[in-house]
């Protein structure tokens, strides 16, 4: 992790002295994490898509008002991401539903069909009940529980202290474990 | 029967197990044409930085930003009022070639990403309300001038707008082609070479007006009473356009394989 932060740092380092291939870089670490931050959030393709393109052309513009005064360079970004999706939100008016049924493919050899048949169907009712989750509670499980982030840099892209973030993935994880288990009762 | 516990645990493993999912990442096709899009704008914002930048007033990118925009603004209200009149000539109008080099232009100096995408569509929409109705006042020729010119307007703005923001776009034109098919079978096109303007002229005037900015540059940082210079330096540039396009119309290019290339 620390490997990557110092490859980072040194990349954003590299922009910031004129070297646009360098941002491509960043651009290949950054991708997945950002789009899927983004289609949690929205709950579909095609506006994670439009809008992981406006972050990345805002993260292009204001690189080189970054400075890494105790903020690391991926977390400003996901601060990025994340004002972009509450312009979103203001744009269409609307509460966003999550329309894309995710259907697990992959099946690990270790599991019996019984299993893969549970773990498949949790996964789907997962995605489709973080839908009724108020936003912030979606935000702070797919950056804790999906992307594993740690407190720290969860409160620095959410800025907001670290203590209050622990409130907050507790009751978010508890409201979505009662809506799993009910729907599952 | 599981427990709390168990429950959890199923739980935080099957969120983070979402991280792996096909739906929840980037597809190829998205990963590998979004890239190319944003480093092409780089490249075009970089190239536009740098030009700015080489006087030492304009090492501050937003004052080069500031600087581009209000060259645009001046370069549309000149005192002539020629290129102004030019933005409302239709295509039948002698002042069209100077409407579609000036819109060329404009799209070449916006200096970000956004003006470009503003400008592009704004062309879009010109283009649009170009098109003829039914054809009751142009040949299928001319008509279908019309319409190529829609689509290249459209593929243009692709480049820095969602397909979102084209999409009403793309359904006219669809419509319109679908109407010119229907309708326009039996007719041929006509064999007569229409005047077109003279890309690599056209090409030679963008040129001109990029010099043309460097020099407004140097000028911008004398005193007030070098303003005059520089707009005086801006429509000598137009008027050179000008006049360059009137030569072209009267020297059309003979391209008759362009008509069979659409």
């Amino acid at each position: 992790m620390n490997g990557t932060k110092e490859t980072m740092q040194a990349l954003v380092e590299k922009v910031q002295k004129g070297d646009k291939n360098a941002f491509g870089e960043i651009y290949d670490l950054l991708l997945d994490k950002i789009y899927r931050f983004i289609f949690f959030r929205v709950g579909n393709k095609e506006d994670a898509e439009d809008l992981t393109e406006n972050v990345f052309v805002k993260i292009w513009k204001n690189i080189s008002s970054y400075k890494n005064k105790g903020l690391p360079f991926e977390a400003w970004a996901f601060r990025i991401a994340k004002n972009t999706v509450i312009d979103f939100y203001r744009t269409k008016k609307q509460k966003i539903t999550l329309t894309d049924n995710i259907k697990e493919t992959v099946a690990d050899a270790k599991e019996t069909h019984e299993e893969l048949l549970h773990s498949q169907m949790l996964k789907e009712v997962i995605f489709n009940k973080m839908k009724s989750l108020p936003d912030s509670y979606r935000e702070i499980i797919v950056l804790k529980f999906i992307e594993e982030k740690d407190n720290k840099e969860i409160s620095e892209i959410l800025e907001k202290p670290e203590d209050q973030i622990r409130v907050l993935q507790s009751r978010a994880l508890k409201a979505l474990k009662t809506l799993i288990y009910e729907k599952r009762n | 029967m599981k427990n709390e516990i168990d429950l959890e645990q199923e739980l935080l493993e099957s969120l983070k197990s979402l991280k792996k999912n096909e739906h929840a990442n980037p597809s190829l096709l998205f990963r590998k044409n979004s890239k190319k899009r944003l480093m092409n704008i780089i490249s075009d914002e970089a190239s536009v930085e740098n030009n700015a930048r080489s006087f030492v007033f304009f090492r501050n990118p937003k004052f080069a930003f500031r600087f581009a925009t209000a060259l645009i603004i001046i370069f549309l209200l000149t005192s002539s009022g020629t290129i102004l009149a030019a933005q409302n000539a239709s295509p039948n109008s002698s002042l069209y070639p100077l409407k579609l080099a000036s819109e060329k232009t404009l799209l070449n100096i916006s200096p970000t990403f956004s003006l470009k995408a503003k400008v592009s569509v704004e062309i879009v929409k010109r283009r649009g309300n170009e098109i003829s109705p039914e054809h009751k006042t142009t040949s299928t020729a001319e008509y279908k001038n019309e319409l190529d010119r829609y689509r290249e307007s459209i593929e243009e703005a692709k480049k820095y707008n969602s397909a979102k923001e084209l999409e009403d776009d793309e359904k006219n034109l669809e419509k319109l082609l679908q109407n010119t098919r229907g309708k326009g079978a039996e007719e041929k096109p006509q064999s007569t070479i229409k005047p077109r303007i003279n890309e690599q002229e056209v090409e030679q005037n963008k040129q001109e007006v990029k010099s043309a900015e460097s020099q407004n540059t140097t000028i911008h940082t004398e005193t007030n009473a070098s303003k005059t210079n520089q707009t005086e330096s801006v429509q000598k540039t137009i008027d050179e356009i000008k006049t360059n396009t009137e030569n072209a119309l009267q020297n059309p290019i003979s391209s008759p394989n362009h008509e069979q290339e659409k």
